[in-house]
């Protein structure tokens, strides 16, 4: 079997698990998270041999190279590091009931890295300018940055459509909700994850400037990419600043929390389509 | 603070002028990555117009993040991250060394986190195994006496309050690492063809003006391979440093791997085919009856087309025709003549040896087109300290998100025949987990049969 197939069984997994997490919610039967679980971990085991398979293959042609290295394998990596995120935190919180909506995420990349055709899914050699060890470690720290920014972002439309539809944006503790996460413990997961992909973020930004700088001599050349993950940044260097020094949380760092996930989505999407730069062959 | 009572520095201290600035950074920013940076002023009229071609011209939007007002922007940023640092990290410090023994019974009742305990034991023997018990998890007491009760306080990582400023003092390393690599250093370029040695590099940022190299660089060969797909592979330059004509460095460059001697780096960064210009290897070996074939001579030189060359040993070479596609990639016509019989012509295909044999000598060819590289040339006093500031910002990252200061009371208080101690803290972060860590030091204690304690 080849690595295309198990990444296709990775999509359908993922949407299984979806499709069973939400009827648990909708049917209010507890024993179908287990299943939904289950099927989460085999579709991340999955995903796993998918990128590890294709490694291999690209070792088989004679290239041999992580497979991080453009935006197909991107996508299957994020999709990956969003599901892994969300048992970590299925685990923590010991809850599913966020399993339906932020696996819906890694459904979506993986759906729309096989069924898109903006960019090749072939297994292609690097550029001389991408054959650095920097490249693993650069592409890595971002897209456990990004996921973590992606759960944020999903979460935070969550938190508002909970509180815009209940009318009331305090929250106030009912017992019928104790199984659900609380408006309380989403907006701390949301800040969690905000920390969480902050980190990484700047980890991802550093290795890229120490990359640029052994490949190019210059660590910093506000190239569009670059520059958008400065901006992306500073939009959750914000969202902190105003947590710690002003104790935002709620409705209002949901919103920063969805406007810091655009900047993300642009960063990772809209640049590589939309603007031209250095970083034109993450297409 | 003192300068609070001047207005402007009161306005660098607020919070909300730091949120204006970087946003005011953010919004420039995005506005740079639209338009296109650095073309030429009729890329620029061709595309938004000639009028607005000059007025982002003047306002520095076709090279916004090297404009005066952009660099103004990030100084402003870094005089906010100094001035707010000023301001709260005395704050911040005395609350680290403040006396916390001075707190009392009611203090410590307010504390959401507190587990009491009971004991019949003598008191003596209650306060030193409630110490031992701390001293084993390493938390180091400091203790006092009050009329009716001891108090015993410590805390871990009190410092780790300081993890924030930590990240602001290393955007500052930063930011000075980027200014002394800009006011000390340089970045250039060269072309060196092959076989030959440059001795001065051309700035970048100062129209070509040439700098001379403290030392002699020379390009022994330069080389592209590409993959199967036609894709490139590598672009590889082997680079010799010479002073006074002694070799002292020797490098086969590639494009993730620069040379870097006497403080500065040759980066591989561009190529070019020189016209007319080919690059032809000879070899001579003499065929023994035994067969064992003995090299006697290697050559290598730079040829032109249809310029007759002389070689040694009096064998003269000429490269009559570059190839049929006109590319002048071969396949290529050779004349060779040794003056040991007729001369021959030959084909040899670009990068291929060809070997002929004449008498007991055997000759081997190899021709290619010859290259200049393109070498960036950095010199960089400052990457060293923006590395230390990329350092400083992850532990100060690491210190701010997930070290907490965690403050720890014990109280031992006789109430009649009785001791009750108090446990009692607090956690500037991670609270959930400072929970836990009371919790697991009421049960050491517990634990601890020679105290004989039980829960309240």
């Amino acid at each position: 079997m080849d690595s295309a197939q198990f990444l296709g069984y990775t999509t359908f997994l993922y949407l299984a698990a979806t499709i069973i997490y939400v009827g648990m919610l909708i049917f209010k039967i507890d024993r179908l998270g287990l299943l939904a679980t289950a099927l989460t971990i085999v579709g991340v085991s999955a995903n796993t041999i998918g990128i590890v398979l294709r490694w291999v293959e690209s070792y088989r042609q004679g290239i041999g190279y992580i497979p991080l290295s453009n935006m197909y394998e991107s996508l299957v990596f994020f999709a990956w590091t969003i599901a892994v995120t969300y048992l970590v935190i299925e685990r923590v919180y010991k809850t599913r009931y966020l399993g339906g909506y932020i696996l819906s995420f890694a459904f979506l990349a993986m759906a729309y890295a096989s069924i898109s055709t903006e960019f090749s899914k072939d297994i292609k050699p690097l550029l001389p300018a991408l054959q650095s060890n920097w490249l693993a470690a650069h592409v890595i720290t971002c897209f456990i940055g990004y996921a973590a920014f992606t759960i944020a972002g999903g979460l935070a439309i969550l938190y508002l459509i909970k509180t815009y539809s209940t009318g009331n944006i305090r929250y106030k503790a009912s017992v019928s909700e104790t199984k659900t996460p609380n408006l309380e413990q989403l907006d701390d997961i949301i800040y969690k994850m905000i920390i969480f992909g902050f980190l990484w973020l700047t980890v991802g930004i550093i290795t890229g400037a120490v990359w640029a700088n052994s490949a190019w001599g210059t660590y910093w050349s506000w190239d569009p990419k670059e520059t958008w993950s400065l901006i992306t940044w500073f939009v959750y260097a914000l969202a902190l600043h105003a947590r710690y020094t002003r104790g935002w949380s709620g409705t209002r760092m949901a919103w920063v929390a969805l406007v810091g996930f655009l900047s993300v989505i642009f960063t990772y999407y809209g640049v590589n389509f939309l603007l031209s730069g250095l970083h034109s062959y993450g297409g | 603070m003192d300068f609070k009572e001047y207005s402007i520095a009161k306005l660098f201290t607020s919070v909300r002028f730091a949120i204006l600035i970087i946003s005011l950074i953010v919004l420039t920013s995005i506005i740079g990555t639209i338009i296109p940076q650095g073309q030429s002023l009729g890329f620029y009229a061709a595309k938004y117009g000639q009028e607005n071609a000059i007025i982002m011209e003047i306002l520095g939007f076709s090279n916004m993040y090297s404009a005066i007002w952009f660099q103004a922007l990030l100084l402003i940023l870094c005089n906010n991250l100094v001035i707010c640092s000023l301001d709260r990290i005395p704050q911040v410090l005395s609350f680290i060394k403040k006396d916390n023994l001075s707190a009392d019974i009611a203090k410590l009742m307010r504390n959401k986190d507190k587990i009491l305990l009971t004991s019949k034991k003598d008191r003596q023997l209650t306060e030193t195994g409630v110490q031992a018990v701390l001293e084993q998890k390493n938390w180091k007491v400091q203790t006092k006496r009050n009329t009716d009760y001891l108090l015993i306080f410590s805390e871990k990582q009190a410092w780790s309050r300081l993890g924030a400023y930590l990240v602001h003092i290393s955007i500052l390393v930063i930011f000075l690492g980027a200014l002394i690599g800009s006011s000390f250093g340089f970045k250039a370029s060269v072309m060196v063809p092959e076989g030959e040695t440059a001795t001065a590099i051309y700035s970048l940022n100062d129209e070509q003006a040439p700098i001379p190299l403290p030392f002699k660089l020379r390009c022994d060969a330069f080389d592209i391979e590409y993959y199967d797909n036609g894709m490139p592979k590598e672009y590889r330059s082997d680079l010799v440093a010479l002073e006074d004509d002694r070799v002292v460095m020797k490098k086969r460059i590639t494009v993730n791997d620069p040379l870097s001697y006497a403080g500065l780096t040759f980066y591989q960064s561009s190529y070019e085919p020189m016209q007319d210009q080919y690059v032809v290897e000879a070899s001579t070996q003499s065929i023994s009856k035994e067969n064992n074939r003995q090299t006697m001579i290697n050559q290598k030189f730079y040829a032109e087309p249809r310029k007759r060359q002389a070689l040694k040993d009096k064998q003269m070479l000429e490269i009559l025709e570059t190839g049929a596609d006109g590319h002048g990639h071969g396949p290529y016509k050779i004349w060779f003549d040794d003056e040991m019989g007729e001369p021959i012509q030959f084909f040899a295909e670009d990068k291929k040896s060809v070997t002929i044999e004449r008498g007991d000598l055997s000759y081997s060819f190899t021709v290619k087109q010859r290259y200049a590289t393109g070498l960036q040339v950095v010199k960089d006093p400052g990457v060293w300290i923006v590395y230390v500031g990329f350092a400083l910002m992850l532990f100060g990252l690491y210190v701010a998100f997930f070290m907490s200061h965690r403050r720890l009371w014990i109280a031992i208080q006789q109430t009649g025949a009785n001791f009750t101690i108090i446990l009692s803290g607090s956690s500037n972060k991670n609270k959930a987990g400072f929970s836990r860590t009371l919790e697991d030091i009421a049960t050491r204690l517990l634990n601890e049969k020679t105290l004989e304690l039980r829960r309240m």
